[in-house]
């Protein structure tokens, strides 16, 4: 079944403009409701407020790291099998390896193209 | 040589790499934004309107071409942050303290992951030709090993 593209899915990044970016992408793709957090704190407070289709999240934010916030998302209950994109600059294997084992569902480095995240989103919900 | 005159050069070396890599990350991120912007204006010019597809994959060129301002501003990040580190080394050198005992990653990597599962994994933007591109990280999450 393909996804369904009013379903609201979150972007996380402390950057403005990776989120106008990311935002500016989506919404070229297809999706329409897209929503915004500044950090994993963020994040997670609305994460529990709603059903969302996908998280795409940065790494680097304070307080709460997307890395923490991808560890607290996959030890929720609800949460558990949501499908979680993390963009980051953070380019060094163990960050990949530590991501896959805190069960991320895939990893995109900064800086990347439309096509790129289209094909990740692609990989984690299938066709759109 | 105590671990105090060693570590403020090395920290200022690693500041002004960023900065260098900053500076060339800009160039030529603005570089393809001028690009496309003179696409534009020679396209609006030759036929007086532009076609709307090609109008909105050159506007999105733009947009991907802006990701440098993450990127860019992490890096500052950074310096800022060695440049600071080297300061405060220098300060406790003069006062004839030694700051080696303190970690060397607190100093070298960032200080909030200090004790958490989070240490070394908080580097930022690496340097260019030193991190994974997006095929090796590609292949490591589909193999499924750690190295």
């Amino acid at each position: 079944m393909a996804f369904d593209m009013n379903k609201p899915v979150l972007i996380v990044d402390d950057y403005r403009t990776m989120l106008r970016i990311i935002g500016g992408l989506l919404s070229k793709l297809g999706f329409t409701n897209i929503d915004e957090a500044t950090d994993g704190t963020d994040a997670y407070a609305k994460l529990k407020g709603k059903h969302y289709g996908f998280v795409i999240s940065d790494w680097n934010m304070e307080p709460m790291s997307g890395f923490e916030l991808l560890k607290k998302v996959r030890a929720d209950e609800q949460l558990k099998n949501l499908p979680f994109i993390m963009v980051t600059a953070e380019a060094k294997s163990e960050n990949v390896v530590a991501a896959r084992k805190a069960g991320v569902n895939n990893y995109i480095i900064k800086p990347f193209s439309g096509e790129v995240l289209k094909a990740k989103l692609k990989s984690v919900i299938g066709d759109f | 040589m105590s671990h105090e005159h060693t570590l403020e050069p090395i920290l200022l070396d690693e500041a002004m790499e960023e900065i260098a890599a900053a500076k060339r990350e800009m160039e030529i991120a603005v570089d393809k934004i001028l690009t496309v912007a003179e696409r534009l204006m020679a396209r609006e010019n030759a036929s007086g309107s532009a076609d709307s597809d090609s109008l909105e994959a050159d506007c999105f060129a733009i947009f991907e071409a802006c990701a440098f301002q993450d990127i860019t501003g992490q890096r500052l990040s950074k310096s800022l942050k060695k440049i600071e580190q080297a300061m405060a080394v220098h300060e406790v050198h003069a006062q004839q303290r030694s700051l080696w005992a303190k970690s060397k990653k607190e100093t070298s990597d960032g200080i909030r992951a200090i004790g958490s599962d989070e240490e070394g994994l908080l580097n930022g933007p690496a340097l260019p030709g030193v991190g994974l591109d997006q095929d090796a990280v590609n292949e490591l999450l589909k193999s499924g090993t750690d190295k």
